[in-house]
C-alpha cells in the first residue's frame, strides 16, 4: 500500500472509530501513530516526537487563551446580564408582533458579545426568555426553535471559542477575525428576527404582544447592560488597537465579567467551583483533541496526502466555487451527526490547505477570513439540525411540556434563513471583510 | 495607542511568558485525569441508544482501556522528554527557569491521569459484570 493510500483510508477508519463513540482524540492519536509507523517502517519517530509534543501542546501560549474564553463564558451565565439584556430588549421590541421572541433573539446577540460558547449561551437566555415566551402565548416549536437558534449567536459574534480555534489552526489573525465575524453576526440575529415576524405573520395567535414601553424606561433598562458594553469594548477593542495580545484580552475579559458575576450576587462558592470545574473538564477536552489532530495531521502531512490533494483540485479545472460549495455541504451534513467544536479541529488542518491554493481572486489573508467565517456559519448550523443539535437538545430538555419533533419543527425556519445567509456571504465576500478593510484604512 | 500597550505592559514582568506557558502545562496536565473521571472526552454518541445495551458496555471498557495505554503513553514518554532536557540542561528563553522542571511538575498530572484510567477501566468491567448479574435476575 502507498502511502498516499494509506492515508486516504485513514478517513474511513477514524470515522468508523469515531461512530463506535471512541473518543476524537483517542482515535485520531491512535491513527496517527499506527499511520506514521507504517510510512515509516519504525514506530521511532513518532515515540520520540511523543517526548515532548504532550507538553510542547499543552504548554503553548497561544492555546491558553482558549481556558480563557471558556471560563469568560462560564462567569457570563452568572453574570445576571441575561436578565438585563431580555428585558432591554424587550422595552424596544416587546410590542411588535412577536416582539417578545425577537427580543430573546436579541438579547442572544447581546449575550454573545461576553461569552463565546453557542450552548451555555442557549442554556442561559432559556432560563430568562423561555418562561415568559410561554407566558405571552408562543407554542412550544416557535419558542424553543428561537431560543436553539438565538444559542448559536453566541459563537458568532465575537468573542467566539469556535473561531479561537480556526485561528490557531489556520494561522490566522484573531483580530481581524472577530472583526469580520461582526457583521455576519448581526446579520443572523436580523434574520431570526425575520423570520419570527414571518411565522407569526402566518399564525397570528401564536404571539401576544406587551404594552408600549415608553422611552424613559427603555433608555433606564438600556442602562442596565452597560457590563456587557463594557467588557465587549475593552476586550475586542483592546485587542484591535494592539492595548492587549487576544490571550490577555482574554484574561481581562474572563477577570471582568467574574467581577460582574460577584457583583450581581449570583456568585457563590460551589457555583465559583462549578464553573472552574466545567472549564477545566472542557478545556482537556479541546486540548486533546488538539494533540490527537497534531498526531493525525503529521501523519497526513508524511503521506503528502494535502499537497497531493491541493495539487489534484487545482489542476483539475473545477471551478473553485464548486469546490467550496461541496466542502460546505459537507461541514452541513457532519454538523447533523458531530459537535461543532470536534468538526472544527477535525477538517481544517486538512480541509484549509487545500482551499487555500485555490483562487477565488482574493488576497490570502481575505480567503482566510471569509472561509473562517463561512466554515463557522455552517459549523454552528450543525447546532440546530436534527438528529443531533445539541441546542435543540437543551432548549427543549427546559420546556417539559414540548415534545423534541415539535422542536424540530420550530427550529426549521431559522435553519432555512441560516442557509440563506450562508449563500449570501459565500456570494458576497466583501459583506463579511468589509469592517475588516474600513478598520485597517485607519491604521 | 502604543502608550496604552505600554501602560498594561508594565505591570507584566519579563519572563511572564516563560511562567504563563509552564503553568498552563501543569494546569492542563492536572484538567486530563478530571476530564476522564467524569467521562468528558468529545465522542459520537449517535448510535449509543440503538445499540444494545451490552455492547455498549464493552465499548466503554474498550475506550476505557485504550485511554488508560494512552496515559500511559503520555506519562511514560514525558518522563524519558523530562530526563533529556535535564540532560540537556535546557532553560526557558527569558526567565531561564530549566525546562526539565515543568516536565516534571506535569508529570504529576500525568501519572493522575493513568491512575484515573486504571480507574475507569476497573469501574467498567464492574459495570460489565453487574449487568449480567441484573439479566441473570430478570431471567
Amino acid at each position: 500500500m502507498t502511502d498516499l493510500s494509506l492515508a486516504l483510508w485513514s478517513f474511513p477508519v477514524l470515522l468508523v472509530l469515531v461512530f463506535l463513540r471512541i473518543p476524537i482524540a483517542l482515535a485520531m492519536i491512535s491513527i496517527g501513530m499506527v499511520g506514521s509507523y507504517l510510512v515509516y517502517g519504525t514506530a521511532l519517530p513518532v515515540l520520540n516526537a511523543f517526548k515532548n509534543i504532550t507538553y510542547g501542546t499543552f504548554s503553548n501560549y497561544s492555546f491558553s487563551i482558549i481556558p480563557l474564553f471558556l471560563l469568560m463564558g462560564q462567569f457570563a451565565t452568572l453574570s445576571g446580564m441575561s436578565a438585563s439584556l431580555f428585558r432591554a430588549a424587550e422595552s424596544f421590541l416587546g410590542h411588535r408582533r412577536g416582539g417578545v421572541a425577537m427580543s430573546a433573539i436579541g438579547a442572544c446577540a447581546g449575550f454573545g458579545a461576553i461569552c463565546g460558547s453557542s450552548l451555555a449561551t442557549a442554556a442561559t437566555m432559556g432560563q430568562v426568555a423561555l418562561p415568559e415566551l410561554r407566558r405571552y402565548g408562543y407554542p412550544g416549536s416557535l419558542a424553543t426553535g428561537a431560543l436553539a437558534a438565538g444559542g448559536t449567536l453566541g459563537i458568532l459574534i465575537p468573542p467566539s471559542v469556535i473561531l479561537v480555534i480556526y485561528a490557531l489552526l489556520a494561522e490566522q489573525n484573531i483580530e481581524k477575525l472577530f472583526l469580520a465575524a461582526l457583521i455576519p453576526g448581526i446579520l443572523a440575529a436580523l434574520g431570526y428576527m425575520i423570520a419570527i415576524s414571518i411565522w407569526v405573520h402566518f399564525s397570528p395567535n401564536d404571539a401576544m404582544v406587551k404594552d408600549r414601553v415608553p422611552w424613559g424606561e427603555r433608555l433606564a433598562a438600556l442602562g442596565k447592560v452597560w457590563p456587557v458594553i463594557t467588557i465587549f469594548v475593552v476586550v475586542v477593542g483592546g485587542i484591535y488597537i494592539g492595548v492587549f495580545t487576544p490571550t490577555e484580552a482574554a484574561a481581562v475579559g474572563a477577570a471582568g465579567t467574574g467581577l460582574v458575576s460577584v457583583l450581581s450576587g449570583q456568585m457563590n462558592w460551589s457555583r465559583l467551583q462549578q464553573a472552574i470545574i466545567s472549564t477545566a473538564i472542557t478545556t482537556a477536552m479541546i486540548y486533546l483533541i488538539i494533540l490527537g489532530a497534531g498526531f493525525y495531521n503529521s501523519f497526513l502531512a508524511l503521506s503528502q496526502l494535502p499537497q497531493t490533494a491541493a495539487a489534484w483540485v487545482g489542476g483539475s479545472g473545477l471551478s473553485p466555487w464548486v469546490v467550496l460549495a461541496v466542502v460546505l455541504l459537507m461541514y452541513l451534513v457532519f454538523g447533523c451527526v458531530m459537535d461543532s467544536l470536534s468538526m472544527v479541529l477535525l477538517t481544517v488542518p486538512i480541509i484549509y490547505p487545500i482551499m487555500s491554493v485555490l483562487d477565488f481572486g482574493m488576497s490570502p489573508q481575505d480567503f482566510g477570513l471569509w472561509f473562517g467565517i463561512l466554515v463557522l456559519i455552517v459549523v454552528e448550523v450543525g447546532l440546530i439540525t436534527p438528529p443531533v443539535g445539541l441546542n435543540l437538545f437543551i432548549i427543549n430538555g427546559m420546556a417539559k411540556d414540548t415534545p423534541i419533533s415539535e422542536t424540530y419543527k420550530g427550529a426549521l425556519p431559522f435553519v432555512v434563513t441560516d442557509l440563506i445567509r450562508v449563500v449570501i456571504l459565500t456570494a458576497f465576500p466583501a459583506i463579511t471583510l468589509w469592517l475588516v478593510w474600513f478598520i485597517d484604512g485607519f491604521k | 495607542m502604543h502608550c496604552l500597550r505600554r501602560a498594561f505592559a508594565a505591570v507584566l514582568f519579563a519572563g511572564i511568558y516563560d511562567y504563563t506557558e509552564i503553568g498552563v502545562g501543569i494546569a492542563i496536565f492536572a484538567f486530563i485525569p478530571l476530564c476522564q473521571f467524569r467521562t468528558g472526552h468529545a465522542a459520537v454518541d449517535l448510535f449509543k441508544s440503538t445499540l444494545p445495551d451490552f455492547f455498549n458496555r464493552i465499548i466503554n471498557l474498550i475506550i476505557d482501556l485504550g485511554m488508560l495505554a494512552l496515559a500511559a503513553l503520555i506519562a511514560h514518554r514525558l518522563w524519558l522528554g523530562m530526563l533529556d532536557k535535564q540532560q540537556y540542561g535546557e532553560t526557558t528563553l527569558i526567565a531561564q527557569v530549566p525546562v526539565w522542571l515543568g516536565y516534571a511538575a506535569c508529570l504529576v498530572g500525568a501519572i493522575g491521569f493513568v491512575l484515573v484510567a486504571a480507574f475507569c477501566v476497573m469501574r467498567s468491567v464492574r459495570g460489565l459484570t453487574k449487568f449480567e448479574h441484573q439479566s441473570g435476575a430478570a431471567a
